[in-house]
């Protein structure tokens, strides 16, 4: 199978996703936005703002995957880009997944970037395990955009499908959330926590594009 | 495997259930009212769990047991359909995730009862077995939600049977990660209700209602499938009368 | 009549809660799925003796 169909999908994903709003600054306002209205919330405590930071982090990151995602595939079912891939052969679950990852770059991967200069403001220390920080967020979001794609994909023939994806996907962002919170605070569970991330994350990119696929061959009947 | 071919043929299965989902209501009823009496009228009290408290066990058990077994009887009758595309086993599929919500959410709600004199707390984070059904129920919620959504039954069966799938590739990892999430601070008085720890005259009744619930969970399932099954069947013939007129 | 509760100490409200709550959730379960097949049953005969108005 030649990869071109999949390179295709994927550049026409992340031109999608870059120019459909306005770059990733919709994203970022988003998930900055989330994030800022739990101080004005709470309170503003720099002990209690510490503790909960990474939480509250956690919470926007997957509340804003979950955002992006609702039209990520209801555009090729509705335009019949869907049709000609099955009729072409094409690997559905390889474009899916290169869809998929094109979401992750332009929505995901910037708020990871973006996590430190959140994490100040959450009062965190100024250290290098921000950076650390920043790698275990992007990962965990590559985890929560691979679930959430597959209730994308479930729900991609339903108008407003946004709460079903939400319903479907948060279920399923339960590990990455634990072992990404756990991973966060670091010292009780040493290498371990990160690495069970790691591994979830895995499992996700290995067995969300097939579910995708197979939502999505529903879709087009 | 008479069974087995029988659960296959709708028509076998009307005939087979006319008689078996009321055997299951009588039998599993009956179950359930003995254990109810043993369990609050007969057994003694353990001091060890709690007192009193502990009687609570004769209907919160039973009901964890089903919240786990219907999802994976429901996950399993999808993977059957998505494979075989036996209609009867999406059938069980959908009558069984709504009866599989209302047990799990009995399971929830006696496990906060039974927390708040135990723990001081009707909803306890770091009980890991709170948090996983408390996750069963939403994966329950979850396959409710989708199926109502899709506007064929085929399109239901089909996201249904995909759904129920991905989430029973989760659940272990669900589980594992929420024991993780608990041990972190675990309370070393967590009560043990199924272990090596409990003793003999709680076993029966405890035995005796869960295989009721089972029972009658099962002549549920049946009488909503046949609900099902007549409904296919009247919608069938609302389409052939319209292709006649 | 009293004597034949059992006795249940300081937890009796939160035991009797907990089957108070399964008994409704149950029985409330049982009548719906009765009643739902009833109506099922209802609507394919009506269907089958061609009497739509019935509905």
């Amino acid at each position: 199978m030649s990869p071109k169909p999949i390179l295709s999908a994927f550049r026409q994903a992340l031109s999608e996703a870059w120019a459909g709003g306005a770059g990733a600054l919709l994203p970022l306002g988003f998930f900055a936005g989330a994030a800022v209205l739990v101080p004005l919330g709470i309170g503003t405590e720099p002990g209690m703002l510490r503790a909960v930071g990474p939480g509250i982090l956690w919470v926007s990151l997957a509340l804003s995957s979950l955002v992006t995602l609702e039209r990520i595939f209801q555009s090729d079912v509705e335009d019949g880009t869907l049709d000609l891939w099955l009729q072409a052969g094409a690997p559905v679950s390889a474009i899916a997944a290169a869809k998929t990852f094109a979401h992750w770059l332009t929505a995901g991967l910037p708020l990871a970037l973006m996590s430190p200069v959140l994490a100040l403001m959450f009062q965190a220390e100024a250290s290098l395990s921000l950076l650390t920080g920043a790698l275990i967020y992007g990962l965990g979001g590559l985890a929560f955009f691979f679930w959430g794609g597959v209730g994308a994909a479930l729900s991609a023939t339903v108008r407003r499908g946004g709460l079903l994806i939400a319903l479907i996907a948060l279920p399923l962002y339960v590990p990455t959330a634990i072992f990404g919170s756990m991973a966060m605070r670091g010292a009780a569970f040493g290498d371990t926590a990160p690495l069970l991330l790691a591994a979830s994350t895995l499992f996700a990119l290995a067995a969300a594009p097939f579910a995708m696929a197979a939502a999505l061959r529903l879709a087009a009947d | 495997m008479g069974m087995l071919s029988a659960f296959a043929n709708p028509h076998r299965f009307l005939a087979l259930s006319n008689w078996l989902a009321p055997l299951f209501y009588g039998v599993g009823a009956a179950m359930i009212a003995w254990g109810l009496w043993q369990g609050l009228w007969v057994v003694p009290k353990d001091d060890y769990q709690g007192g009193d408290i502990m009687r609570v066990m004769f209907i919160h058990v039973p009901a964890a047991w089903l919240a786990m077994a219907s999802y994976s009887g429901m996950a399993a009758a999808s993977f059957i359909w998505f494979i075989w595309r036996h209609e009867l086993a999406d059938i069980a599929a959908k009558a069984i995730a709504p009866l599989g919500a209302v047990w799990t959410a009995l399971c929830l709600a006696t496990g906060s009862i039974w927390g708040k004199p135990t723990w001081g707390t009707w909803w306890q984070w770091d009980d890991a077995r709170m948090m996983s059904v408390l996750f069963l129920f939403f994966l329950f919620l979850g396959y409710m939600a989708l199926r109502a959504a899709m506007d064929s039954r085929q399109k239901a069966a089909r996201a249904g049977a995909i759904l129920a799938m991905v989430g029973a590739l989760n659940v272990p990892l669900i589980k594992f990660s929420v024991d993780m999430f608990t041990s972190l601070h675990q309370d070393a008085s967590v009560i043990t209700v199924d272990g090596p720890k409990m003793a003999a005259v709680y076993l029966w009744p405890l035995m005796m209602s869960g295989l009721g619930h089972m029972l009658l969970f099962g002549g549920l399932v049946m009488t909503l499938m046949r609900a099902e099954i007549w409904t296919r069947r009247a919608a069938r013939q609302r389409a052939r009368l319209l292709a006649g007129a | 009549m009293m004597e034949l509760l059992p006795d249940l100490d300081k937890n009796a409200a939160y035991i009797w809660a907990c089957y108070g709550l399964g008994a409704l959730l149950v029985g409330g379960t049982v009548i719906g799925v009765v009643l739902k097949a009833r109506a099922a049953k209802a609507a394919l005969r009506r269907m089958q003796t061609g009497d739509e108005d019935a509905e």
